[in-house]
């Protein structure tokens, strides 16, 4: 079950493409900003294709755990004076706890139903921020949210970000490479496609729904904690419904349950999102259309676009 | 195990209903240790119904089912398949999407131990579980004689090979009792011969068998004890001379089902 050799290149290139990428991009905040941007939310697509991709589900909750990564990073970091890289930690695990225990009554249910309880959660994060104003500042949001500092170096311009959130993604797709090739990744898959026949054959899928959420949550955070030092200000509005469903596209237009499939959504629809702001009024028209078109036609994504033409020219050179 | 003879499983009283229906009525036999045990019955008797609460998908409205010494009711079915026995389904449940070797590495998970964490990390042990899996894995499917095939999508296989896939699987798990629920559905003369030697084999590793089978010339080979049930009930039990000669089976069931004799 190892890579392929072809796989093993492929994954090379992009890694050495993405290294230099920015050096070339250096002089222009704008392109920084898109890229850094488009880093986080990768992340944060990675933690719904655990959801989506191992288990079928789907989340328009996401939001509410990336708001938790952001808001208790800023917090552990301004109110207590935690390091930046331990507080990312902190509130990413948070988050996964969170994770689980929503993961809890959840995974007893299915379908759209589970649809609605994260769509609740959502709201209710959002709801709670906006409202705990001792602690969050409600609409005011936290402010001047220090950049992160790693020994004597302040991580602070838009380049040097750039690469700390490259790092991470190299992190959150090791994982989600070692997770699909462990014995949870194929308990997933199994409860996935067959729960009561996985059951049967002695996967308990209560434990194995909670560790996926709690992985899925684990990364959502990581991605807020990233987004509140890089942005410096978080307020409530950034983590809405809007968000979540963003981040639902990214994972079905990327490709669900694969590795290169939220690296491609994301940045895909980062970068569309901001071409079509040239068209003003049209460009959720378009937009909205586009997304309607790739689910029809492509519905594994762009992935499963690439793995049929793939398939068609490898058939060809059999013949 | 250690008294070979003795009675592995024992279901007492055993009874089902379904809203108004009673689909299985105290329904008692024995099972013996090391033997190959066949329900029969015409379709709808409640032998598939009888298998789902031993692997505990169901739940008796009534009874009990004594296993290894204790009653097994109300485990769910991953317990029940931690504590040693294994089954195949009647309507084959394949893992679609993952490999005919996953598919079988998913059934060695409930004898694994190492954490997320180290699993993740991919620390020695962890990496060394996960090679026991797939060795373990690939010798169930040597067994089956599946093992070439074992990088194929598992829902390509032919639907014979896909039976032979789930034994293995059910294998995989260690099981002290396997369940088999019509293994030879679907499967050609050539294939349930076969089947007939690998079932023979299980029996020969000291697996205990539940055998659900409508081939009769298959049961009257290979069974050690079978039970007749009848609308739910149990009509007879015995070895297979004595089921054969049994005039209310022959009624009840092979007098009515002429095809299956």
């Amino acid at each position: 079950m190892g890579f392929t050799k072809r796989q093993m290149i492929v994954t090379l290139i992009c890694f050495a493409a993405a290294v230099v990428l920015p050096i070339f991009f250096r002089g222009s905040r704008y392109y920084m900003n898109l890229f850094n941007l488009a880093g986080i939310f990768i992340i944060l697509t990675f933690s719904l294709n655990y959801i989506h991709g191992y288990l079928g589900l789907i989340s328009i909750g996401q939001a509410g755990f990336f708001a938790i990564g952001a808001y208790i990073t800023a917090g552990l970091t301004m109110g207590l004076g935690i390091n930046y890289f331990p507080a990312l930690l902190l509130a990413s695990i948070a988050a996964a706890l969170a994770g689980v225990l929503l993961g809890l009554p959840a995974s007893r249910i299915g379908g759209h139903y589970f649809v609605l309880i994260t769509l609740a959660f959502g709201e209710i994060v959002r709801l709670i921020i906006l409202n705990w104003k001792e602690v969050t500042h409600g609409t005011n949001g936290v402010n001047n949210i220090p950049p992160p500092r790693l020994g004597p170096l302040l991580i602070e311009s838009r380049f040097a970000y750039y690469y700390l959130v490259l790092f991470f993604i190299i992190v959150t797709m090791v994982v989600a490479a070692s997770v699909r090739r462990s014995k949870y990744g194929r308990s997933m898959l199994a409860t996935k496609v067959g729960e009561l026949a996985a059951n049967v054959m002695g996967i308990n899928p209560l434990s194995t729904k909670l560790i996926n959420f709690g992985i899925s949550s684990f990364f959502a955070g990581l991605a807020g904690g990233l987004y509140a030092s890089y942005i410096g200000s978080i307020s409530p509005e950034a983590f809405d419904v809007d968000l979540s469903v963003d981040i639902l596209t990214m994972t079905l237009v990327g490709g669900s349950g694969t590795i290169p499939g939220p690296v491609i959504g994301a940045t895909a629809l980062v970068f569309l999102k901001e071409w079509l702001r040239a068209v003003k009024e049209y460009y959720m028209i378009i937009y909205g259309a586009g997304i309607v078109l790739i689910m029809i036609f492509m519905p594994y994504g762009i992935m499963g676009l690439l793995r049929r033409v793939r398939d068609v020219i490898s058939s060809r050179e059999v013949r | 195990m250690n008294t070979s003879g003795g009675a592995l499983i024992e279901v007492e009283d055993l009874g089902i209903r379904f809203g108004g229906l009673l689909a299985v009525s105290d329904v008692s036999f024995h099972v013996s240790e090391g033997s190959i045990h066949a329900l029969i019955g015409p379709n709808g008797a409640g032998k598939t119904t009888i298998l789902n609460m031993i692997s505990g998908i169901y739940r008796p409205s009534r009874g009990k089912i004594i296993y290894g010494g204790r009653n097994i009711v109300g485990l769910p079915p991953y317990m029940v398949t931690r504590e040693g026995i294994a089954r195949t389904f009647q309507n084959i449940q394949v893992f679609e999407g993952l490999s005919v070797l996953e598919n079988v590495m998913v059934a060695r998970h409930v004898r694994t131990s190492v954490n997320l964490l180290s699993t993740i990390l991919k620390t020695p042990k962890a990496r060394r579980e996960e090679k026991s899996i797939a060795d373990k894995a690939v010798e169930a499917l040597r067994f089956v004689g599946l093992a070439d095939r074992k990088d194929m999508d598992a829902m390509n296989l032919p639907y014979g090979q896909k039976r032979l896939m789930e034994i293995a699987r059910a294998l995989a798990t260690e099981p002290h009792l396997l369940l088999l629920d019509e293994p030879s559905a679907g499967m050609n003369e050539a294939e349930v011969l076969n089947l007939v030697n690998f079932i023979n084999q299980i029996r020969e590793k000291g697996i205990t068998v539940i055998l659900i089978e409508h081939n009769m010339r298959l049961v009257m080979k290979i069974s050690d004890r079978i039970t007749v049930l009848d609308f739910g009930e149990k009509i007879a039990e015995g070895p297979p001379e004595e089921i054969q000669n049994d005039p209310r089976v022959i009624e009840a069931y092979l007098g009515t089902e002429n095809g299956y004799a």
